[in-house]
């Protein structure tokens, strides 16, 4: 009896599985969308044009320009057999780490993300990955099973008998809810795929696959020293963890000639297009009191970029916020040395000339802070550090 | 000993019945004065301006609607957690420290987009050595907003008032209410 059972289910799940199968959009597939799916796009761009008109993209021409090139080299020198996909790249100004593409293509990204990506190998995971939520046209396969497995299709049969308009209607609502249910993700499966998906368009691109699984172990760390849960863009996707794996297993099965040829790692490239918003992150973070996220990411770039003042004066911030034991001394340092790298350095002359001011150095405190005004004489703080030092010269020890 | 306790349990249920209905009320008119029991900051308060309960132990008051002008007092003790950051207010904290976390926090509210920080002052507010910035913002629904805030340690406690309006027309509008608080802030 339970055999019969077992049987039945078996069948309807099989017929139930025996839809057309959505190819995939690129090199070797005829892409042919059906009424649907035109709706769905047209929807999907509707859409990507309001937000951009909404003003919550960010104004980076440098940045997006070369996000969009790390993109195109992930397409290849076939660009045209993924037509009409032409996805195209916009920057979002906010602080969530986040990412996600529309069903027409255009790939979102969010300026935390960056802050917390290390190379351009990592960058191009990312965006194999939303770029083959697109490719494998998974939101087109949602709007067909939201069709096929919900009362929508006797809604449009029933709107079919009283007219077209209402059928029209009825459709555009399911595409615009299918665009923003992509904005927030798809099911592991679907992230599954594009996992792997975006590993493959990786390596082919020549970066180092490797870097695939290590963006989603940095995704991972960034999570467990934030320590407040998965809010980012990871939210509906697999756990972190048994993501990381995932993709580790993925990168040590693929085959070895893709795997030798893929050594790109570009992080000098990336820092250098990207760096202001890591610093951007690293600020953002000492304000929040997320001190250990702050420590990693100021720990990293000072070891990419030994001779960069910014980031050894970042850390100096980092240190004079926290002021745990030993910081003060920890901050000191940091100055120092991002002043030794760069005697220009603005910002590391006015976190020592703070920190100095702090144990009662007066003397040599103005002496950082009138090398801060020399160097930023239109800083907005300008008319606060003067006036501080006219209390130092004035006051005692830790004036004011 | 059973009587007292029953009256203190009284009070303490009136007191929190009285809180939450003060703060379900939404708007109260201002009295003439602020003054705050801990640190004794006292101020004068502007006349036909309303407070916007639901904001307590803040004091947002406004005159035409808060999306147009507010002005808030905000009083912290030091050892207390700094609202949208996992960071605590500390005792030693000078001015300029105040100030940078506190513009540092307005940046990455969701609703504060393009935030310019126009200058820093040091200030003298109730005979304490505080910070005065200028700043503009824009808004989530895209309004141009101007701010002025104060802000200095007083006995313990991180005093800030915040002004933050409409730029065209409310700023220049309000603005003179603010300046007389500020004006008046001393301490008993």
């Amino acid at each position: 009896m339970n055999r019969l059972r077992d049987l039945i289910i078996i069948c309807v799940l099989g017929v139930s599985a025996c839809g057309p199968r959505i190819t995939p959009i690129g090199p070797g597939n005829v892409y042919q969308p059906d009424a649907r799916e035109k709706r769905l796009w047209e929807a999907s761009k509707q859409q990507s044009a309001a937000m951009q008109d909404g003003g919550a993209v960010y104004d980076a021409p440098a940045l997006r320009a070369y996000v969009q090139s790390v993109l195109d080299r992930l397409l290849g020198t076939y660009k045209s057999a993924y037509l009409p996909l032409e996805p195209i790249i916009v920057l979002v100004d906010s602080p969530e780490v986040n990412a996600f593409a529309l069903p027409h293509g255009d790939i979102y990204i969010h300026t935390g993300i960056l802050g917390r990506i290390r190379n351009e190998a990592q960058l191009a995971m990312l965006l194999g990955h939303e770029l083959a939520h697109s490719m494998h046209r998974h939101a087109y396969q949602r709007f067909e099973h939201t069709y096929d497995s919900t009362a929508v299709y006797s809604y449009v049969a029933v709107l079919s008998a009283l007219g077209g308009s209402n059928v029209q209607s009825a459709m555009e609502g399911l595409s615009r809810m299918i665009v923003l249910a992509a904005i927030s993700g798809y099911g592991r499966d679907k992230e599954s795929e594009a996992d792997q998906v975006g590993l493959t368009l990786l390596a082919q691109a020549g970066y180092d696959a490797r870097q695939g699984a290590a963006m989603f172990e940095q995704m991972k760390e960034a999570a467990d020293r934030h320590a407040t849960g998965w809010n980012f863009f990871y939210s509906t996707h697999p756990r972190m963890a048994s993501r990381v794996r995932s993709a580790e297993r993925l990168v040590r099965n693929m085959a070895p000639e893709l795997l030798g040829q893929a050594r790109d790692l570009g992080q000098d490239r990336y820092l250098e297009a990207a760096s202001g918003q890591i610093y951007a992150e690293v600020s953002r973070h000492i304000a929040q009191g997320k001190y250990a996220l702050a420590e990693w990411t100021v720990e990293f770039l000072k070891g990419a970029r030994p001779s960069d003042a910014k980031a050894f004066a970042l850390a100096g911030n980092l240190y004079r916020a926290r002021a745990e034991e030993d910081d003060h001394h920890q901050a000191l340092q940091s100055y120092s040395q991002a002043i030794a790298l760069d005697g220009n350095c603005a910002a590391a002359h006015k976190g020592l000339g703070y920190a100095l001011a702090r144990v009662g150095d007066n003397v040599s405190a103005s002496e950082h802070l009138q090398i801060f005004l020399q160097l930023s004489p239109s800083a907005p703080d300008a008319p606060y550090v003067t006036q501080f030092i006219e209390r130092l010269t004035a006051g005692g020890a830790n004036a004011p | 000993m059973r009587r007292s306790g029953r009256t203190f349990l009284l009070i303490v249920v009136t007191g929190i019945l009285l809180l939450v209905g003060n703060g379900c009320s939404g708007y109260t008119r201002v009295p003439k004065s602020y003054s705050h029991f801990w640190t004794g900051v006292r101020a004068d308060l502007p006349d036909g301006w309303v407070r916007y309960n639901p904001a307590l132990p803040d004091w947002v008051m406004t005159r035409d609607g808060l999306q147009l002008e507010n002005i808030k007092i905000s009083v912290k003790r030091a050892g207390s957690k700094v609202e949208g950051s996992e960071r605590r207010y500390q005792s030693s904290m000078m001015p300029h420290e105040i100030a940078e976390l506190s513009l540092a926090l307005l940046k990455v509210r969701d609703e504060v987009n393009d935030l310019e920080i126009e200058s820093i002052d040091l200030v003298t507010i109730a005979e304490r050595d505080g910070y005065f910035a200028r700043a503009t913002f824009e808004d989530d629904r895209g309004l141009t907003k101007r701010l002025q805030v104060f802000g200095a340690m007083i006995e313990g406690y991180v005093c800030e008032f915040w002004y933050i309006a409409e730029e065209s027309i409310y700023y220049d509008k309000h603005r003179k209410a603010f300046e007389e608080i500020i004006s008046t802030v001393h301490t008993k």
